[in-house]
């Protein structure tokens, strides 16, 4: 069989110089069962074609689409208000991480230093040095030393001239006693 | 609610460490403090601060001389204040702040012409002040540092004259 009027048909049909009836030609001739083996690769086109013609929309698809618009119409958009809170919640989150981590952190350092902690707390930046060199200022010190040395040996007298005092009343009290 | 309460919890132990560990280095020795309510026209400040207390150390005389090697490094700063008149009326403003601030000082004696106070953390004597009134003068000598008890036994015995 010849089939030479359908391969021009098909040339003339990708190069979309066909009309709707010469179309409807290569349509009805793909839609039969035998197609000879050269012309067989167009024939899922031409099936693939005849299908989507078969699809269509509903009856009541405006309709439809007329009621869902009505339906949006009838809900005005609201913004939404979100609370601070939930607003700031990504820095509490992150907020608290930092805290977990400084506390755990802190109470590693505790531990590990103990005693060792420097129990110093006082602002350095309050003392503005009177001396220039250290020389001057080892001086000073030892005085400091030799008038704090006076102090703390009167502490001593103080103290054992106390225990003298308690000593001496406890053996009144016993005397008195006998 | 649960997780808002506890990331709650958790910020405002966070504020709290913050605001521990920032004043943690803050606090102002007596002598300051003295300074501060007298009339500063009359004083004499001497200072040795804890950057001069570094350099002490780095004396060849402190080097040679392990005791007071020790002793130095338990000190951070002195403060000598001195005033040659008015010795009365400023006594009487050391008493009275020592009276007011008796929790944080412990005193550890008194007499008409001498106070000594101490103020304690962690188990160790973290300021020691002596003031004492004499003709007329006052003279306040304020330690800061980590001193423990060697330290107060060699100062205890340090000889009254000479080193």
């Amino acid at each position: 069989m010849d089939y030479k009027y359908i391969e021009q048909l098909l040339e003339r049909y990708w190069k979309a110089e066909t009309s709707l009836e010469e179309e409807n030609i290569l349509h009805a001739f793909f839609s039969q069962g035998q197609v000879p083996e050269h012309l067989a690769q167009y024939k899922s086109l031409f099936d693939f074609q005849k299908n989507r013609q078969n699809l269509h929309i509903s009856e009541n698809f405006a309709n439809r689409i007329m009621q869902r618009v009505e339906n949006m119409e009838e809900k005005p958009v609201v913004a939404k208000r979100i609370p601070l809170i939930v607003r700031l919640r990504p820095f509490l989150n992150a907020a608290a991480v930092v805290a977990v981590v400084m506390l755990v952190g802190m109470a590693a350092q505790h531990s590990f230093n103990g005693e060792n902690t420097p129990s110093w707390d006082y602002n350095a930046q309050s003392y503005t040095d009177t001396y220039d060199t250290p020389e001057a200022a080892l001086d000073e010190t030892m005085n400091a030393f030799r008038i704090i040395g006076n102090g703390l040996r009167t502490a001593e007298a103080i103290d054992s001239l106390n225990n003298v005092d308690a000593e001496t009343n406890i053996e009144n009290d016993e005397a008195n006693h006998h | 609610m649960m997780k808002q309460t506890i990331i709650k919890c958790a910020i405002a132990l966070c504020l709290f460490a913050c605001t521990v560990s920032l004043n943690a280095q803050n606090e102002r020795d007596f002598a300051y403090h003295f300074i501060e309510k007298a009339d500063k026209n009359e004083l004499v400040v001497k200072t040795i601060s804890p950057q001069m207390m570094e350099r002490m150390l780095g004396l060849q005389e402190i080097q040679e001389n392990d005791t007071l090697q020790t002793l130095l490094r338990q000190l951070k700063s002195i403060r000598v204040v001195s005033a040659k008149q008015h010795a009365g009326k400023n006594f009487d403003t050391v008493e009275e702040l020592a009276k007011r601030n008796h929790k944080r000082y412990t005193c550890k004696y008194i007499t008409p012409q001498k106070l000594m106070l101490t103020r304690m953390r962690h188990k160790k004597i973290v300021e020691l002040v002596l003031a004492s009134q004499e003709n007329e003068r006052l003279l306040l000598i304020d330690l800061t540092g980590n001193m423990n008890e060697d330290f107060i036994d060699f100062i205890t015995h340090y000889p009254a004259s000479g080193n």
